[in-house]
């Protein structure tokens, strides 16, 4: 009627209102009936995330199952920069704690992002300090930070990680995977800030532990006589390498100059080269172990065939090559004990290119080792028809061929342990292990583990092992090295109670400049292994440049001595021949148990590395005898004793440094006098726990002399039990209180 | 008479949804805020609805006739006001729309959008014409439109466009001619592009982010399509209490408040929201009634005035939850958390009450 009568117009306004609630619910239906699977599939894509949780990176054991590289959670710094409402006063305020510029914290807290790190792995007192701050927008993630307890301890082997904790060296890079472990899908919440919220799904999965073949208490060894070596001598660059010739485990692996994996950032890249498996040189001398085990292998000379090196020249293609020294008549162990090159060039010659080639082929040269290492150069060996004219004469001493350090102690523990080249190996096992479990290193390898990630495994078995020479072409060569160390070019290599075998090994670097052999700088170098018969170790010492004395005989030599000593005493290996006369000992302990007490003061009490050392061997300079002298004893056969301080046990030296007024116990057990006797002989048995009383008269019953040291309960002997000495030999046993009887003392008091 | 009648004419019928919302609000409130540091806001939203309750009761005992005689100083109270906040007022979110009286942070629009009502109901009654002349239109327009400039120089679009929606419904009412209906629409039209350069900056990107979400992903078109998959993944039954993600997890914007609707629509559902909706409906239909039972027309006025502004306010906040508008920042009556607000809706409520009180008067 009157459409302009109030009450229509309610009506209308109410129709109005109800239009627009019909509008909402059509809507509504729309959204919430018929497109709700796809805005329920929107706020899942947007809320859940599924998440690849990485596990925490698997930790790096050495062969006893030491820590040398794991992974602590850090606290890393980061802002949302829409709830900073002053980013200026904030950055100003996080620069006074974190020491960095305000201006780059202000920069990055006004980017337009929803997420900005600040600062990553924070030390726990910064992240106190910003935490009191209370700042609006300023969170802590926890990450992962790569942690090697150990400092500079083997760290080419070990490599490092970068900031994401991706492996970049060593074994962190080579075990990337394995260490990283298998990232686990996890469904995430989040918030719309990104920030997680809550987790569903699995827990982080398992990296694989990786358990080495070094030792610490060996890396330790060479790192510290490499170090001194690198000192004494002024050499820009060093390598030492240890290798169990029976296996080709290696047992230790250094180099200079070295880093600190925690810091590697920091370090210059030649620093973090790991030289040992990367760095060619000309092998000189040492190769001519290859030249001479080839020929004796083919039969066609033996070791006492008179070779004449005809006064220090040969010509051959029309070249004249000089000797280092004119040599007359030589048998072929002289040839190497002396290191005649012309006697060598005359071998190489007797071989023909083609046999030699393969025998170098068959040693390894040439081709990658297979070691679990990145970066590994595979050496330069011309190929056969590259040769020219000359290179057999090259060849035959060590020129016109590059090598790797590991190349060369592989080829060279061939040797040692009969004739048979095994892959060397850095890495023993790989072993499934919950992250965050301290001793995840118990369990075994599962075989399933080992197929499905489709690495090299390391297999207990040395499948790729293969013989190069006869076990008698091996055995000629070890005595004639043998002869090297006592007679030759490396007497300073001569060890106390122990055999010993080597080659040194002198060549002068090619001048990058002239592309000419250098006439200043050289690579010195001593190749070895002991004790002869039953090789233990063989170690390698390669000095890169040397000033000053550069022959391998007068300056690796002795770091391979010192080496192989400290080597050979911390593996308890029994001594094979007589070791020095008591009197001459006892004074060489009066200086070394001197020493020995101030290096306790200085390096280990006062160092804030004494848990590292204090499980190591002191780095004692052991006193070195005139080889002349030494020589002579040793072929006179006089009993001798081992001076002290070049033989303390680990664990002795342990027991020392935490009781200092103990310094003459632990130099005790060098007095024994140990004669090896294989045929015949009292097996020492094991004192462990006995009391003092029980220990003589057992020693009295063998026919043994008992020297106990201190009180209480046996915690250490030597020799250790098993080894055979002839009757009437000391055993040295040392006591200690166990908590029993030091209870009882306390009682009675 | 009077006395006994106190209790039989209070309004129950019209409590039961006002009631019912106010404590679907504070549940959905608790949930929203539940874990976060607004946890608890339920209870300070309670205490604001008690005083809402009280001063509903007390404006529903003074005659409604006494406050339109007022409303001329009322009118001048709410400039000085709107002037007060522009020169003192709080900023917040880029806008000067709090005056802090102490115990409140008093929204100055809310209270100048219930004298409006006020005086647009003392004037309309008083013209005693079905016609509204252009005259007339034009002195509507200057008194109601000094208040909402000043409130668009808060600025505070929404509020300013309720407040034209009201003026447009009292118009309405009023007799308004369909040729000046028009006239009017097209005068806006011509105006609108001018009034773009007007807009603040947050305001023009609201707008361009409604029309093109895409290109906005973080920021009011981010909330839009928050809220829509919020409404969209609550589905029929909707999450549970607390269960909501895009709510729990932050992704709806301002949860507790403007877009209180998306969190029960995914918590509670399809049915939740229907449930909510009818209610406001039942309010609505039970203002229009009273509107009709007004004893005179500014009485009904002053009942549709109430009735247009609520609805309103429910209509475009859920057009902007469901993403049939833009961001406007406009809060659902007795559900969003804040003082000034449901301050606003019980004292309006309380002059409806009053309409009905009085409806046998004359």
């Amino acid at each position: 009627m009157d459409g302009r009568r109030p009450r229509t117009r309610i009506f209308s306004l109410a129709w109005i209102i109800l239009l627009g609630l019909g509008a909402v619910v059509g809507r509504l239906v729309q959204l919430q009936i018929v497109q709700y699977g796809d805005y329920l599939a929107r706020a899942r894509r947007q809320q859940q995330r599924i998440v690849e949780v990485s596990p925490a990176r698997g930790v790096v054991y050495d062969r006893n199952l030491h820590e040398l590289a794991m992974s602590i959670p850090e606290d890393s710094c980061f802002a949302v920069p829409a709830e900073i409402s002053d980013p200026s006063m904030v950055a100003r305020l996080l620069s006074g704690i974190l020491g960095m510029d305000p201006d780059e914290i202000e920069t990055r807290l006004t980017e337009s992002k929803s997420f900005v790190w600040i600062a990553r792995k924070l030390p726990a007192e910064k992240v106190e300090r910003i935490q009191a701050l209370n700042l609006r927008g300023i969170y802590f993630q926890k990450e992962s930070q790569r942690f090697y307890p150990k400092g500079e301890l083997a760290a080419h082997a070990l490599g490092y990680v970068d900031i994401d904790g991706r492996g970049l060296g060593g074994v962190e890079y080579q075990y990337d995977n394995q260490l990283r472990g298998k990232p686990v899908q996890m469904l995430v919440m989040a918030d719309a800030r990104r920030r997680w919220y809550e987790r569903h799904g699995p827990d982080a999965g398992q990296a694989e532990s990786l358990v080495l073949t070094l030792d610490i208490n060996i890396q330790y060894i060479a790192e510290k006589a490499l170090e001194a070596a690198i000192a004494q001598t002024q050499a820009k660059a060093g390598v030492i390498l240890v290798q169990d010739p029976n296996t080709g485990d290696l047992l230790a692996l250094a180099n200079w100059p070295t880093f600190d994996p925690n810091a590697a950032g920091a370090a210059a890249p030649e620093a973090r080269m790991d030289r040992a498996v990367s760095a060619l040189y000309e092998p000189g001398s040492t190769f001519k172990i290859v030249t001479v085990v080839a020929a004796l292998n083919e039969g066609i000379t033996n070791p006492d065939e008179v070779i004449d090196c005809q006064m220090g020249s040969i010509v051959i293609a029309n070249h004249l090559i000089h000797d280092h020294k004119p040599f007359g008549l030589l048998t072929v162990t002289k040839v190497i004990a002396e290191s005649s090159d012309v006697g060598a060039i005359k071998l190489g010659l007797r071989l023909g290119p083609q046999r030699f080639y393969d025998y170098i082929r068959a040693f390894g040269f040439g081709s990658p080792t297979g070691v679990e290492l990145p970066g590994e150069s595979r050496g330069l060996l011309r190929r056969l028809e590259n040769w020219s004219a000359i290179s057999i004469g090259g060849v035959s001493m060590g020129q016109e061929v590059g090598v790797t350090p590991l190349q060369l102690v592989s080829a060279v523990s061939a040797i040692a342990n009969g004739g048979v080249l095994h892959r060397p190996r850095v890495v023993r096992d790989l072993r499934a292990c919950a992250t965050g479990r301290a001793d995840c290193a118990s369990p075994p390898a599962s075989p399933d583990a080992s197929e499905s990630d489709g690495s090299q495994m390391s297999a207990s078995a040395d499948d790729s092992a293969h013989r190069v020479v006869r076990p008698e072409a091996a055995a000629m060569l070890r005595k004639m090295l043998e002869e090297v160390v006592l007679s030759g070019t490396g007497k300073l290599a001569r060890l106390d109670g122990y055999t010993v075998a080597g080659k040194t090994g002198t060549a002068q670097k090619i001048d990058p400049a002239t592309g000419r052999y250098s006439t200043r700088d050289y690579i010195a170098s001593f190749v070895g292994f002991a004790p002869v018969n039953s090789p233990a170790v063989t170690v390698l010492v390669v000095l890169d440049s040397p000033v000053g004395k550069h022959h391998g005989g007068d300056i690796a030599a002795p770091v391979f001595r010192e080496v192989v000593q400290q080597t050979l005493s911390y593996l308890r290996v029994p001594p094979d021949i007589p070791v020095a006369p008591p009197q001459e000992a006892a004074a060489a302990r009066r200086a070394a148990t001197a020493e020995d007490v101030s290096d306790f003061d200085s390096s280990q009490l006062l160092d804030p590395n004494a848990e590292r050392t204090d499980q190591m061997l002191p780095p004692v300079p052991a006193p070195v005898p005139a080889p002349n002298q030494a020589g002579r004893e040793a072929q006179a056969g006089v009993t001798r004793q081992l001076p002290g301080g070049t033989n303390p046990t680990a664990r002795l030296a342990k027991s020392t440094a935490s009781r200092p007024g103990a310094q003459p116990e632990a130099s005790l057990p060098t007095e024994t006098t140990v004669v090896l006797d294989e045929s015949n002989g009292v097996p020492v048995p094991s004192f462990e726990g006995q009391t003092v009383r029980a220990f003589v008269e057992e020693c009295l019953r063998l026919g043994l002399s008992p020297v106990p040291v201190g009180a209480g309960i046996a915690v250490e002997q030597s020799p250790p039990s098993g080894t055979r000495v002839r009757a009437g030999s000391r055993i040295v046993v040392r006591f200690a209180a166990s908590l029993g009887a030091r209870a009882i003392s306390q009682n009675r008091n | 008479m009077r006395a006994e009648s106190r209790i039989r004419d209070f309004d129950w019928v019209l409590m039961v949804p006002v009631l019912a919302l106010c404590t679907i609000g504070m549940i959905q409130i608790a949930s929203a805020t539940r874990g976060s540091n607004l946890d608890g806001l339920q209870w300070k939203q309670l205490e604001w609805i008690a005083l809402g309750v009280v001063g509903m009761l007390i404006l529903s005992r003074i005659d409604y006739h006494a406050v339109l005689e007022q409303a001329p100083v009322l009118y001048l109270v709410a400039l000085g006001l709107l002037l007060l906040v522009l020169a003192l007022g709080q900023t917040k979110f880029g806008a000067r729309r709090w005056l802090n009286l102490g115990f409140l942070h008093l929204q100055v629009s809310e209270l100048a959008k219930l004298i409006i009502i006020v005086t647009l109901a003392r004037y309309l009654s008083e013209l005693r014409t079905e016609r509204l002349t252009l005259a007339d239109l034009a002195k509507i327009g200057v008194f109601t439109g000094f208040p909402t400039l000043l409130i668009l120089l808060q600025p505070d679009l929404g509020t300013a466009l309720v407040i034209v929606a009201l003026v447009a419904a009292g118009m309405f009412l009023a007799g308004l001619e369909w040729k000046h209906a028009l006239a009017i629409v097209a005068l806006a039209a011509l105006l609108l592009p001018a009034a773009w350069h007007v807009l603040k900056p947050y305001q023009k990107q609201r707008l361009t982010a409604f029309f093109r979400p895409e290109e906005t992903s973080q920021t009011s078109g981010y909330q839009t399509q928050q809220s829509k998959i919020a409404v969209g993944s609550g589905g029929i039954h909707g999450r549970g209490f607390g269960q909501g993600t895009q709510n729990q997890l932050g992704f709806v914007p301002v949860r507790w408040a403007d877009f209180i609707l998306a969190g029960l629509a995914e918590e509670q559902g399809f049915v939740g929201v229907l449930v909510v909706l009818l209610l406001y409906l039942g309010l609505l239909l039970r203002l229009v009634g009273t509107a009709q039972l007004a004893g005179d027309r500014a009485g009904m006025f002053l009942v549709m005035g109430v009735a247009a502004v609520i609805g309103v306010h429910v209509l475009v906040n859920a057009a902007m939850v469901i993403g049939y508008m833009p961001v406007t920042g406009i809060p659902l009556p007795l559900m969003s958390h804040g003082g000034s607000s449901i301050l606003f809706v019980f004292l309006a409520l309380g002059l409806v009450m009053n309409v009905r009180l009085r409806r046998f008067v004359n």
